[in-house]
């Protein structure tokens, strides 16, 4: 039977944006929440420090993959999205679009519920 | 040192000690982007600098955003009675099973097994002494060093590490390998894992003296734990 609950409906929108920018290419930790915060107007700014815990899960399920590559006297670690990524990454947008449309009909109010 | 208080506390978490050098790898390289951007936003060194750790988040935010992700755990965080409890066990029987069976090999080749020992060549002789005496004084010694080890670096209670290093020390005892120094008599080539208890025999067992050194080195590492433990509480 399919789950229908989606408990990580406001902790895992840092996941799919994670997962949609490096669908585009590969990139570091500090690229990766400049970017979202550059793309989302700052709507989205997930803490500086606090993506990386969770860069290194989707490392570990399979999602990410991660070279080390020495750049500016330091060795920064990049992170790329696998085949698994991929699916995760339409898996989470179809749950999103989903979710996003329920919340827009209840927001609508009664009268265009159907 | 940047991040210290940080990695204990992850450590302590349970968190695996190469997500913790990783995690801190990374904030450390952050740090540095966010500073040299707070720099060419016109801010001297030391604002620069200040700024930077703001931004980047306190320890306590850190350490919260690592401790929610389960997976990141290491396993004897996670199942400290695995780790330390039927792991060490099955890798003893392991290691063992693994340094004899090259020589229970070239044994039933030649058809050696069950013969006098002096029917084997004298390069055989050689081999399977210090097979022997690697598997008695390394294989257990060097497991239990191998727990301390972890459980220093994860930050592990001790009573697991302790209690494990004590059974190995225990299955030590009834367990191991021997064979004659090559060119002396009384030796058939052979496998037994479990031996007799020799601390019970009426006379010393001619491997007594090796069973005991095995003892104390394979305990060593249980004291050398507590030891640390307690310079470092101090």
């Amino acid at each position: 039977m399919e789950n229908r609950g989606n408990p990580g409906f406001i902790s895992g929108i840092p996941e799919l944006l994670i997962l949609r920018l490096l669908q585009d290419r590969e990139m570091y930790g500090y690229e990766i929440v400049q970017a979202i915060a550059r793309q989302t107007g700052e709507a989205v700014s997930p803490g500086e420090g606090v993506i990386y815990p969770l860069l290194h899960t989707l490392e570990k399920d399979g999602a990410l993959r991660s070279r080390s590559q020495p750049a500016d006297g330091r060795t920064r670690i990049y992170y790329t999205l696998t085949s698994k990524g991929v699916r995760r990454l339409f898996e989470r947008t179809d749950e999103w679009h989903r979710l996003t449309r329920a919340v827009g009909v209840v927001l609508r109010g009664p009268s265009h519920a159907v | 040192m940047l991040f210290e208080g940080l990695r204990e506390t992850l450590l302590i978490a349970g968190i695996a000690p190469r997500h913790v050098r990783r995690y801190l790898r990374e904030l450390d390289d952050h740090l540095a982007d966010l500073t040299e951007a707070q720099r060419a936003a016109g801010h001297d060194e030391e604002e620069a600098a200040l700024r930077a750790r703001a931004l980047l988040g306190g320890d306590t935010e850190l350490a919260a955003a690592m401790l929610a992700q389960p997976g990141l755990k290491s396993l004897p965080a996670r199942a400290p009675w695995l780790f330390f409890g039927p792991l060490p066990v099955l890798a003893i029987f392991a290691g063992f099973f693994i340094a004899g069976l090259p020589l229970v090999l070239i044994a039933r080749v030649h058809g050696w097994m069950g013969h006098d020992h002096m029917a084997a060549p004298g390069w055989f002789q050689s081999l399977a002494y210090i097979t022997a005496l690697f598997a008695n004084l390394a294989l257990g010694p060097g497991l239990a060093a191998l727990l301390a080890a972890a459980a220093w670096h994860q930050r592990l209670d001790w009573k697991w590490p302790v209690l494990a290093i004590a059974i190995l020390a225990l299955i030590g005892m009834h367990m191991t390998a021997h064979f004659p120094p090559p060119g002396q008599r009384g030796g058939e080539i052979g496998i037994a894992l479990i031996g007799e208890a020799w601390y019970l025999a009426p006379h010393p067992a001619p491997e007594a003296s090796i069973l005991l050194a095995q003892f104390v080195l394979t305990l060593a590492p249980a004291f050398w734990l507590l030891r640390k433990r307690r310079l470092r509480s101090a």
